[in-house]
């Protein structure tokens, strides 16, 4: 299947050299015949007339079959030297971009690179970019038969054609659904991380309150937080502002989240983002809806999220204190084993996770709602402290909630339970901030695993994995490289034997 | 004697000049198709030439 036209000037040596080829032999050809039509009309004129004029008939016949003959000799040899000099030239390029575009692969390849639209939540590998003088969009902006380093739009300006010559400060789009990109959807390492859990379970309080500390805490550990789209940025400050006057967040109504962006800058360079989601509990009401996260797809943690009031249990224990704070409480339309038995058989049906095995990710069980009555002392609440896990994982079994243990540890190899307010307390409409509790631990200790910064210290497994694989990125590109000079030495060896040389 | 002698001496001086008259006719007709062949590789080349001149323009062109 042939690409589709760039808006780009193409290398004269791959379509246009073959083009004028081809041009010149038809009109070679067309003005030989010519040539030799008029040669042997003279001849015949010449053929008629009388003594010396016969001569000439010889000589303009002569002249005529040497013109086609000759002439078809001089073309095919001249032919055969402009596609030898044509074909040079078009290796030579086509060697070039391949080995640099090998390179750049490779390299990130290895660094775990990817593009990740936060809106419809494709992976790209490339995105569309746009020519900052006439906006064309340029699908395939990498080393090509446009240009190696660089290619020129057709509005005659020049565009770089790879990351490493800050391709990706360009302005660029999702190749999917259009959604404009920032550079920190590119060379980044990057986390995905949703809040998964029923409708009314506290997803968004969570997600929000835990955003906070954690920008705290990144900055408090050297990091520069920062947000990659201002959108986001704006959706953080309206509901943190909302916090602080005492107001919950709104309902989430978007079943297809939009991500959460934050990019976390080190010293040294090394961006991180994270993709922070927030799906509206609806979502995990149908199977169906769930194939379009498609970012299950490439999950580095999930934190699910349980709200104890949504277990006929809890609400019987409580049910002589529940009834004034019901308003407030909202406990959840849906059992969460429900919605972790949908998030399973969507990551089955759409994501390849093969039936009955075991998810490698951290997967948090946060027990939401837990400033209400005793629960802060039921469940340990602000205990962060390992032993909390065994204390929350217990009161779920108590609550007869084992199901959702039950599922959660045959289908996930690294669980910890936590207990957490998002809140603070009871939404009560007074007008005070609100303080929440636990909120950090649970999105921390998940992140662990993937940014190296809030990795636990007594094991550092991601910090390994990082220098391993930036040392797999400069493999990789090295092995690329090589493979092209040794198949490039390979036939040049062969040409050379083939010559005689 | 004699003349028997001088007659077939004029017939091979005849003969002799007729053979010379047709090779020097095909002689010169030899050279003049060669003239003729070289012209018409010329005037091939020069089409070439022109051909080569006119249509190749080793430049990159947008689609």
């Amino acid at each position: 299947m042939s690409m589709p036209a760039e808006p780009a000037i193409r290398s004269y040596f791959f379509r246009k050299g073959y083009v004028d080829l081809a041009a010149t032999i038809a009109e070679s050809w067309r003005l030989n015949l010519a040539a030799a039509r008029l040669h042997f009309d003279r001849a015949g004129t010449a053929m008629a007339g009388q003594g010396a004029e016969k001569a000439l008939a010889a000589f303009f016949g002569a002249a005529g079959i040497s013109v086609v003959l000759f002439g078809t000799a001089l073309f095919l040899a001249a032919s055969f030297l402009h596609i030898f000099v044509l074909f040079a030239f078009l290796l030579l390029i086509y060697y070039a971009f391949s080995l640099i575009l090998v390179a750049e692969r490779g390299y990130l390849l290895g660094r775990g690179f990817f593009t990740v639209c936060p809106a419809c939540h494709s992976k790209e590998s490339l995105p569309v970019y746009f020519c900052p003088v006439c906006s064309a969009a340029h699908r395939r902006l990498i080393p090509s038969s446009y240009g190696i380093l660089w290619r020129t739009c057709t509005c005659g300006n020049k565009l770089p054609t790879t990351f490493f010559l800050n391709r990706d400060r360009l302005q660029s789009s999702c190749a999917s659904c259009g959604h404009l990109l920032k550079e920190g959807h590119f060379l980044s390492r990057k986390a995905f991380v949703p809040v998964l859990g029923g409708p009314s379970v506290g997803k968004s309080a969570f997600l929000f309150s835990a955003l906070g500390q954690l920008l705290d805490k990144a900055r408090s550990r050297g990091l520069v937080p920062s947000f990659v789209e201002t959108r986001t940025g704006d959706e953080y400050l309206r509901v943190s502002q909302a916090l602080e006057r005492g107001d919950p967040p709104a309902k989430t109504i978007n079943a297809l989240p939009h991500a959460l962006n934050v990019e976390l800058a080190a010293a040294s360079g090394e961006k991180t983002v994270l993709y922070l989601y927030d799906p509206a509990g609806e979502a995990f009401t149908e199977t169906d809806g769930l194939a379009l996260q498609k970012y299950q797809g490439f999950l580095s943690g999930v934190v699910l999220m349980v709200d104890p009031f949504a277990a006929p249990a809890v609400r019987e224990e409580y049910r002589s204190q529940i009834g004034p704070v019901i308003s407030g409480l909202m406990p959840s339309g849906i059992a969460a084993e429900d919605a972790l038995g949908r998030f399973f058989i969507g990551m089955e049906r759409n994501f390849g996770l093969a039936k009955g095995a075991r998810m490698a990710l951290p997967v948090a069980v946060v027990v939401s709602k837990a400033d209400a009555f005793d629960l802060p002392q039921r469940l340990a609440l602000g205990d962060h402290r390992l032993s909390t896990s065994a204390t929350v994982r217990d009161a779920l079994v108590k609550w007869e909630m084992g199901d959702i243990v039950q599922q959660i540890e045959t289908r996930c190899a690294n669980v910890r339970y936590f207990s957490c307010s998002a809140l603070g307390r009871i939404p009560d409409g007074v007008g005070r901030a609100f303080e929440p509790q636990g909120v950090l631990q649970p999105l921390e200790w998940v992140l662990g695993a993937s940014v190296s910064a809030f990795a636990d210290p007594t094991s550092a497994p991601s910090t390994r994995r990082s220098v391993q694989s930036q040392a797999a990125g400069i493999v990789l590109a090295g092995l690329g490289v090589l493979t092209i000079l040794a198949v490039t030495g390979g036939a040049l060896f062969g040409l050379a034997r083939l010559l005689n040389l | 004697m004699d003349e028997v002698f001088q007659v077939v001496l004029m017939i091979s001086a005849v003969i002799a000049a007729v053979i010379a008259v047709v090779m020097a006719i095909a002689i010169a007709l030899m050279a003049v198709m060669t003239i003729g062949a070289v012209y018409g590789a010329g005037v091939a080349l020069w089409n070439y030439g022109n051909a080569f001149y006119r249509n190749v323009r080793p430049e990159r062109v947008a689609p």
